[in-house]
């Protein structure tokens, strides 16, 4: 059936008429901890800088989070907690236990390159109910990107942690990296995924961040030809939940009612991250551990073992610094560009590791990964 | 002892000014239009299949994935604000 496109509310019909994202909300949806700043791997895209070293978040760090998050999640219908590393299973079962003891009515969710994951992980992460994301980027077609420091593919690794969960009943979501995006690669990738049996599966398109300072510029064709694909791919067989995809068609089934400034929520998420010192890091996790920027410092907005996560966060409706120049940036991107109803505005990291400032605002990433997404689903339904 | 990364974050020069995109919103409206019919076949089939996960999830009682994990998307958690 086709929907016809109706007078209310008022369309956006020139830019900078968009609603969403104004101001920041109270309470999180979630927050990210690192748990250690280990990773077993060396992926050539990865944008961490001390990947290499062994820095453990202290229990005193998890303990101060715990004490707003606990809080927030009493006032709340759901509230998670996300151990993102490095590698989360790096820190191993005890110290990881002990970081999650303090942590009162939430869920845990990890995402990890399951290369560490055996039978006693998957009874971990039984015991404490963990939702579990895995790392993987398809299979081993091309250079592998995802290696150790031995320069060795990952892949088959992976592939047996992968197993050990599909033993144990356990669910995965996909978080798969693609470096080289093009029509020709969709399909296959899609069905791999099917095969793999994951239930949920979100593209990154590589980006230029943190230590990773290769060119991602990228052809509009290939990209744009990709996304189309794929969403021809997922149509076919819907099985998996495509992140991209199926929001791309969340803001088009909005367009097509003409509602599509009823989209993006009202107010944006801080997404609080924080680091295994006890640092925080509001709006782009991928800013976290640096120490250095020219200009910027570590971007950290204060340290839970000093300033409660609350006053932190609540710190942002009155931006100063990097985060004032950051939503000037995303007040710009609200006037200038037509997608901002799909997109909310450019992310932080993007807007400083292309272009060294935060007040600017179409990113590569913004090419990649929300316009060309979005003309890449267009073009598939023009021509279905 | 592996050697740590190196910390250079490098960013690219300074941009003069916001590079500002070249479709008007007018344009991608017309591009919706234009797209109409695949879409809303596109949209149905979406749908569909959200409205059959949904009651897996519920006999699951579960949290799901996509609620959570926004690291990239963080303006597209499903999460009422």
């Amino acid at each position: 059936m086709v929907v016809a496109p109706r007078q209310q509310p008022p369309r956006p019909t020139s830019t900078g008429a968009w609603s969403g994202m104004r101001g920041v909300v109270d309470i999180p949806a979630y927050v990210l901890l690192q748990p250690t700043t280990l990773c077993n791997l060396d992926c050539s895209y990865c944008y961490l800088p001390h990947r290499a070293l062994d820095r453990r978040m202290s229990v005193a760090v998890a303990e101060a989070v715990a004490r707003t998050v606990n809080t927030w999640a009493q006032q709340v219908e759901r509230f998670s907690v996300v151990w993102h590393g490095g590698e989360p299973l790096a820190a191993g079962r005890e110290h990881l236990a002990a970081l999650m003891a303090p942590f009162q009515g939430v869920e845990h969710h990890v995402q990890t390159n399951a290369t560490l994951i055996d039978d006693r992980w998957c009874e971990f992460f039984q015991q404490h109910q963990m939702e579990i994301g895995v790392s993987i980027d398809g299979p081993p077609i091309g250079p592998a990107h995802r290696r150790d420091r031995a320069g060795r593919p990952a892949y088959e690794r992976i592939l047996h942690g992968i197993e050990r969960l599909r033993r144990h009943g356990i669910r995965f979501a996909v978080i798969c990296v693609v470096s080289d995006p093009r029509p020709e690669l969709a399909r296959p990738l899609y069905e791999y995924f099917c095969q793999l049996g994951c239930y949920w599966l979100g593209i990154n398109i590589e980006e230029r961040e943190g230590v990773n300072t290769r060119d991602i510029t990228l052809r509009e064709e290939a990209v744009r030809g990709f996304w189309a694909e794929l969403t021809a791919a997922w149509a076919a067989d819907p099985r998996i939940e495509l992140r991209e995809v199926e929001w791309a068609l969340h803001y088009l089934a909005a367009a097509l009612r003409g509602q599509e400034d009823t989209v993006l929520p009202r107010r944006r998420d801080p997404v609080p991250t924080i680091a295994h010192d006890g640092r925080v890091v509001l709006f782009s996790p991928e800013l976290a551990g640096f120490d250095h920027a020219p200009g910027y410092g570590d971007f950290a907005l204060g340290n839970v073992l000093d300033t409660e996560l609350a006053t932190i966060v609540a710190a942002a409706n009155q931006p100063r610094g990097w985060l004032a120049e950051y939503l000037t940036g995303v007040e710009r991107c609200r006037q200038t560009c037509p997608y901002f109803g799909f997109c909310g505005g450019a992310h932080a990291s993007n807007r400083y590791f292309e272009h060294g400032r935060f007040d600017v605002t179409e990113t590569e990433h913004c090419r990649n990964t929300k316009i060309r997404l979005l003309e890449g689903v267009l073009d598939h339904a023009q021509g279905a | 002892m592996p050697k740590e990364h190196e910390q250079s974050l490098d960013p690219a020069p300074k941009s003069p000014r916001p590079a500002p995109t070249e479709m008007s919103a007018s344009s991608l409206a017309d591009r919706v239009r234009a797209a109409a019919p695949g879409l809303a076949q596109l949209v149905a089939r979406a749908e569909a299949a959200q409205q059959s996960r949904a009651v897996t999830e519920a006999e699951r009682g579960a949290p799901r994935w996509t609620d959570v994990f926004t690291t990239q998307f963080t303006e597209f958690s499903n999460r009422p604000r």
